[in-house]
């Protein structure tokens, strides 16, 4: 007698992409049915032979040229760095710069969906972009300078040397900055507004804290008034 | 201190938005070995499948603000490995890799094999791959994502952009060809 069930019931069965109850059905269905027993055999020889297939390994120069030909593209090339030091509270502010954005990319667009929150990440960009940081040689660095120097450009020659600082005194994501963390962490409360005021009379410390109690990331600031101020 | 990890995705933020080569660089060999193991079966030669693999690569970093950390990257990853195969058939076949024995007895042998049963592998290796290369390339990739690669019906379905009934229909007629054309060669007796 000819068994009604199908190929594809068997080779759904042998690949595993049968709903459980459907799996379970076949599998009781295979222990009576010769005919099925028999498919099922054929397909699996067919997927045994399929293991028979060896790959080489890649070459061991292979991601590194792919990287270079990457690299050596004008439109791709990353600006060197150049030999000048940053003072230590923007190394730290570096470091965690970029897992910043990246965090804040992520909130936006798991809440906003992805094209609404990439149109408000774009928007938070050009709100920190308009940030800027007193150095303390009293030069200026813009946060965007700051985000290249995380990422590598370390474009540190373009600070120029103005006196005054500009900040944003209203910031457009108060929940976003509760939510993710940045409300409490000193990186954003005091690097953003209050570090270009602080330093000039007090003594900034930085401790990065990624790797021991804060959860999120983040540097402390131990933050002492200089001599002659209080 | 020890370094922190990032998954895929947010790796391939970072990129996406700093151009980080750095964590690109973390991303390709992270996943240098599937992906080229997958073109490799894909074409059935080394050589195209490293050229695939570069074409691969610069396709991911080009296209780097498109990416959108919901896709899985490695799915993203497949998509755009599986167009660039698509691509090169078009502009010109690449044929099966014809190795010359030292270069099987390397590539695969191991301290226990004597040369003949490396060699004797390696020429059912090429037969199967000879096989698998008789499928329309609609077959073959649905094939080697599910059965190399483990991916589920839903992730096949997403690295293709096709319904997952199109992938299922395509897994189920793809392994009935093969087995047919392995009994036409008597494949399945001898192994």
């Amino acid at each position: 007698m000819k068994c009604k069930k199908t190929d594809s019931a068997v080779i759904g069965y042998l690949f595993k992409t049968l709903s459980p109850d459907a799996s379970d059905r076949m599998e009781k269905h295979l222990t009576s049915c010769d005919e099925c027993s028999t498919r099922l055999n054929r397909f699996k020889h067919t997927q045994k032979l399929l293991n028979e297939i060896t790959c080489p390994e890649p070459p061991d120069t292979l991601a590194r040229d792919v990287l270079n030909s990457i690299a050596a593209q004008p439109e791709n090339r990353q600006k060197a760095a150049p030999d000048i030091p940053l003072p230590d509270y923007i190394e730290a502010l570096c470091k965690t710069a970029g897992s910043e954005q990246m965090r804040v990319y992520h909130f936006l667009t798991k809440h906003l969906g992805v094209k609404k929150g990439e149109a408000a990440f774009d928007e938070y960009l050009q709100e920190q972009m308009q940030l800027q940081f007193t150095t303390e040689t009293g030069a200026i660095i813009s946060y965007e300078n700051l985000i290249n120097s995380a990422t590598g450009e370390r474009s540190v020659h373009k600070i120029e040397g103005q006196t005054k600082c500009s900040t944003v005194e209203n910031c457009s994501f108060p929940a976003l900055a509760e939510e993710i963390g940045l409300g409490t962490n000193p990186c954003e409360t005091i690097c953003r507004r209050q570090i270009m005021l602080m330093e000039k009379t007090h003594s900034v410390e930085i401790k990065c804290l990624k790797h021991r109690t804060h959860e999120k990331g983040g540097c402390e600031f131990l933050i002492k008034p200089k001599n002659g101020h209080s | 201190m020890k370094q922190q990890t990032y998954n895929d995705e947010q790796l391939m933020t970072m990129v996406k938005l700093t151009g980080d080569h750095a964590a690109f660089e973390q991303l390709v060999n992270r996943h240098q070995k599937p992906l080229f193991g997958y073109l490799c079966r894909f074409t059935g030669d080394r050589y195209a499948a490293a050229d695939l693999f570069q074409e691969t690569c610069m396709r991911i970093y080009q296209a780097r603000t498109t990416f959108n950390q919901e896709f899985p990257f490695s799915s993203w990853t497949y998509r755009i490995a599986t167009n660039a195969c698509l691509d090169m058939r078009k502009k010109k076949s690449y044929a099966l890799e014809k190795a010359t024995d030292d270069e099987i007895i390397n590539r695969h042998g191991s301290a226990h094999d004597t040369p003949e049963d490396v060699l004797l592998t390696e020429i059912k290796a090429q037969r199967v791959q000879e096989l698998l290369n008789e499928l329309t390339e609609k077959f073959r990739a649905v094939l080697l994502l599910k059965h190399y690669e483990d991916l589920s019906i839903k992730d096949i379905a997403a690295v293709l952009n096709i319904p997952e009934g199109t992938v299922k229909s395509r897994l189920h007629k793809g392994i009935k060809q093969l087995t047919v054309l392995a009994e036409k060669r008597s494949f399945n007796d001898e192994m």
